[in-house]
């Protein structure tokens, strides 16, 4: 059997079982077999054990659900508070109209059965009784004085001794008429009849002298040991009165002679009145001595109504609340398998309604999600193979600096063992090489830090060789309190650019020195031959070309000594040392060199009106605007403009200087070049000024590059940190 | 919590309620047994006894009523040996009285052993109760049931009015006596 068909059938029979008690209590009482019921002991107690397992079983199934219902509740099963709720309002709900019911209908029964016995009734009852005993005492009276008469007669003549016993039969037939009695009889000594006078075979009743005797055995006992007695018999039509006193002897030894009886019978009418009079006041004092087991049966019904009904409450609301808990304690399983990654689990409960679409639909959204997280994975690993792929090195940071993705390019550009486990691991954990130390050192001066997406050139000497790496650090933000997401670092191999750079540099340096020292080279050899030729031909103004072509050389040999200590300044740059400074007071001390010392030049200074600090080396950073102030006035030639502003970029957390001019500009061709070492568009330029520059803010942490003026022009524009501020590129 | 467990204990304690509630209200028992008596003669013993207070209220009432009034006198033999006498013989005496509202007179019988030995009518009241009440020379046991017996208990229950405990239990109230017997051939 199943075990949800067990309670069902437990339930169902017990309830069965109380219908059919309620069923037959109702027949009994329609049918009037109460009465004979509650004075039956052994079927009362049948019907009372039956009532009683009912109502043991009954309050076991409710009191088993409840225990079971606390218990669940105190464990805090999912659903066992609805159940309890639904369970609890279903018994109130219940509870009080069957209490309310059961009293009133027990006292309703309680006053109708206790107001059978009104004062008024027992009055009617008791007196019919007694009229019935007036009338039948009458009669035994009646009846018993004439048997004494008879008797004290019969003592007087001696009748029951010869010879005058032998006219007993006349003398008892005189009396019979004498008295007007419907009988008479006499009995011996020892009791047998001797003489009866009278019809006592009347309607069914067929009397003779025997049965007579028979029936008024204990009368005539009593009249042989001398006492007198009337009584009254049931015939089976008829009553029959009689008196029986008895006979006295004068002179024997014994004092009775026998026995007298005479009577008289109550035909049918009278006896069957009498007889049902008796019968009506038989019933009402039995209804009274048994109200209280009426009561009780009454009392019983209606308890196993009640109980029935708060059972069926319990019971439906146990069931009702089971049809919706159980579907939500499948669902609840179901968002825990599926919280903890099991996309295969589907909920199945039997439900038709709207849970059974609630179960549908949740059945179907694990479906998409299993069929989405499919798709995710595909794209996740299509991403990692990109990634992989990339001849970019990709590191992404959780936002605890925690290393979260290490693709293959980065694994090789820093160096790292390829199977070594780097996910996972802090930042300093992951590189501990000392190598790899600057990377450590930016990631933690620039991830996680708000608005930053940060580049730097850096150059590390990780496994085995030296590698220039462009390292780009994105910091990402998101959600809904704009929360750090971590970071992604690209790192770009520059090393063989910059290898082909310096190499084009030093091609293009070399091709610029051979260039700049033949020049000289050229007027030195043609003085240093002219003075040879003159001085052979002995000519006259030998002194002239002499000091001519000594003042030559002297000059170019100068100029060749001005370049050589240009290259020595160049490669003697000291190292910045930034400090927090106002950048105004730079600007200022570069531009106070050109006041009044550049007629035709004009000098305007467009300073930022907040106050800023920059990290900045004064020096440095002086001698790179004097460097840009030249350059403009040597482009400008015979007088111009020359404006120097700085701008706070607080957005960006950086301070821009900008240097611009009126003059003719830089042809775009050029411009890609401007910064490389012995590039020049002067004829006398060593091509190292924009060089120094460009190395001084690039040692600021800053950046400069170069645009147009407008209208006309060249803008340089450097931007380099802030004191105290996040900065971005 | 295990099934089967929770099963017992609920079962547990509705009993224990219900056997508790009921046990409370037992009543206590009005009728004694007077003057029992018990001569051991001819091999046999004759029980005497009378039950006093038996004629309680409800059953005057029922009495009056013309129901059947039965009184139930069980007399047990057992012997006085050990902590659980062995029951040697036992009778059972019913006496019924059946009041008649129209000829006024009392319809008694008894029967022993549910054989009926007496049955006659009385118009008097109290030959009525003696006759219910009264057991006169009651033989029980026999010479081959009592034999090599000296020590032993004679139990008289008298069961005289039935009733209902917490409207389910059917109930009966009692009087009960004993008298121990040593018995000498």
């Amino acid at each position: 059997m199943k075990k949800t068909l067990r309670p069902i059938l437990l339930v169902g029979t017990l309830l069965l079982a109380g219908v059919v008690a309620a069923f037959v209590v109702a027949r009994w009482v329609n049918g009037g077999e109460l009465r004979q019921l509650v004075s039956d002991r052994v079927g009362m107690t049948f019907l009372m054990i039956v009532i009683g397992l009912l109502l043991l079983a009954l309050v076991y199934v409710l009191l088993r659900n409840l225990v079971k219902l606390l218990v669940e509740r105190r464990r805090e099963v999912l659903g066992s508070r609805f159940r309890t709720k639904l369970v609890v309002s279903f018994l109130i709900l219940c509870f009080i109209p069957s209490v309310a019911l059961f009293y009133a209908a027990t006292t309703i029964i309680a006053k109708a059965i206790e107001g059978l016995f009104t004062p008024t009734v027992e009055d009617l009852t008791g007196l019919s009784q007694e009229v019935v005993y007036a009338y039948n005492g009458r009669r035994q009276a009646d009846a018993l004085h004439f048997a004494g008469e008879i008797a004290r007669e019969m003592t007087g003549r001696r009748l029951l001794e010869p010879p005058e016993n032998a006219a007993l039969d006349s003398f008892a037939h005189s009396w019979l008429s004498a008295y007007r009695l419907d009988y008479m009889a006499i009995f011996d000594r020892e009791g047998a009849p001797v003489v009866l006078a009278g019809n006592l075979s009347r309607g069914k009743d067929r009397l003779g002298r025997s049965e007579l005797a028979t029936l008024l055995k204990p009368a005539i006992e009593a009249a042989l040991r001398g006492k007198e007695s009337s009584r009254i018999d049931r015939l089976q039509s008829g009553h029959l009165v009689s008196g029986v006193a008895p006979i006295h002897t004068q002179f024997g030894a014994e004092p009775v002679a026998g026995a007298a009886a005479g009577g008289y019978y109550l035909g049918e009418e009278i006896a069957a009145k009498t007889a049902r009079i008796a019968q009506i006041v038989q019933q009402y004092k039995q209804e009274k001595a048994y109200r209280r087991e009426t009561k009780r049966v009454y009392i019983a019904f209606f308890l196993l109504l009640t109980v029935l009904m708060l059972f069926s409450a319990i019971w439906l609301g146990l069931y009702l609340a089971r049809q919706i808990t159980v579907p939500i304690q499948k669902l609840a399983e179901g968002t825990r398998e599926i919280a903890a990654g099991n996309l295969d689990f589907r909920v199945e409960a039997e439900a038709g309604d709207e849970i059974g679409v609630l179960i549908h639909s949740f059945n179907e959204m694990t479906a998409d999600l299993q069929r989405k997280e499919h798709q995710l994975e595909e794209r996740r690993r299509y991403i990692e193979t990109l990634l992989e792929n990339v001849p970019a090195g990709v590191i992404s940071l959780d936002p605890d600096g925690r290393i979260t993705t290490l693709n293959r390019a980065a694994y090789r550009l820093l160096g790292l063992e390829a199977g070594r486990e780097i996910r996972g691991k802090p930042l300093a954990e992951a590189f501990s090489d000392a190598a790899l130390g600057p990377l450590v050192e930016m990631l933690r001066d620039t991830a996680g830090a708000e608005g930053i997406r940060a580049t730097r050139e850096l150059t590390l000497a990780a496994g085995g060789r030296t590698v220039n790496l462009a390292c780009i650090v994105s910091n990402f933000r998101g959600g809904q309190n704009g929360r750090s997401l971590g970071a992604l670092v690209v790192l770009e191999d520059l090393t063989l650019l910059i290898r082909a750079q310096k190499s084009a540099a030093w091609r293009e340096a070399a091709r610029r020195i051979a260039h700049e020292i033949k020049n000289p080279l050229t007027p030195i050899r043609l003085s240093a031959e002219r003075v040879l030729k003159r001085f052979r031909e002995s000519s006259p103004d030998f002194t002239k070309v002499l000091e001519e072509g000594t003042a030559t050389i002297i000059a170019e040999v100068g100029s060749l000594k001005a370049m050589v200590d240009e290259f020595s300044r160049f490669a003697r740059i000291p190292p910045v040392s930034p400090a927090p400074n106002d950048p105004k007071t730079v600007v200022e001390s570069a531009l106070s060199l050109y006041d009044g010392t550049r007629p035709g030049f004009q000098f305007v200074r467009d300073f930022d009106a907040s106050p800023v600090s920059a990290l900045i080396d004064p020096e440095q950073m002086k001698r790179a605007l004097i460097n840009l102030i030249d350059n403009a006035i040597e482009v400008m030639g015979q007088g111009g403009t020359i404006t120097i502003s700085t701008r706070h970029l607080a957005e960006r957390g950086v301070l821009r200087i900008d240097v611009s001019d009126d003059g003719p500009g830089i042809p775009p061709e050029d411009r890609g070049r401007l910064f490389l070492p012995y590039f020049s568009t002067k004829r006398r330029g060593t091509g190292l000024g924009l060089s120094i520059v460009d190395r001084i803010v690039s040692d600021h942490a800053g950046t400069i590059r170069a645009e147009d003026n407008d209208p006309h022009g060249t803008r340089f524009i450097i931007e380099i940190p802030c004191a105290g501020e996040p900065h971005a590129r | 919590m295990n099934h089967r467990a929770l099963h017992l204990q609920v079962c547990f304690l509705v009993l224990f309620v219900a056997g508790g509630v009921a046990r409370a209200q037992e009543p206590r028992l009005p009728a004694n047994i007077r003057g029992l008596s018990v001569n051991y003669k001819n091999g046999s013993l004759l029980v005497s006894f009378r039950v006093e207070g038996a004629f309680s209220p409800p059953v005057l009432e029922k009495l009056a009523s013309a129901s059947a009034v039965k009184f139930v006198h069980k007399i047990r033999v057992v012997r006085r040996r050990g902590l659980f006498g062995r029951t040697l013989d036992q009778k059972t005496v019913e006496t019924t009285a059946r009041y008649d509202n129209l000829t006024r007179q009392y319809a008694l019988d008894r029967a022993v052993d549910g054989t009926s030995v007496e049955s006659r009518t009385t118009d008097s009241d109290a030959e009525m109760r003696r006759f219910m009440t009264e057991v006169h020379d009651l033989p029980v046991g026999d010479r081959e049931t009592l034999s090599g017996e000296e020590h032993i208990l004679v139990k008289v229950r008298s069961e005289y009015e039935d009733t209902w405990l917490l409207f389910l239990f059917p109930w009966t109230y009692h009087a009960e006596g004993e008298k121990a017997v040593d018995i000498k051939p």
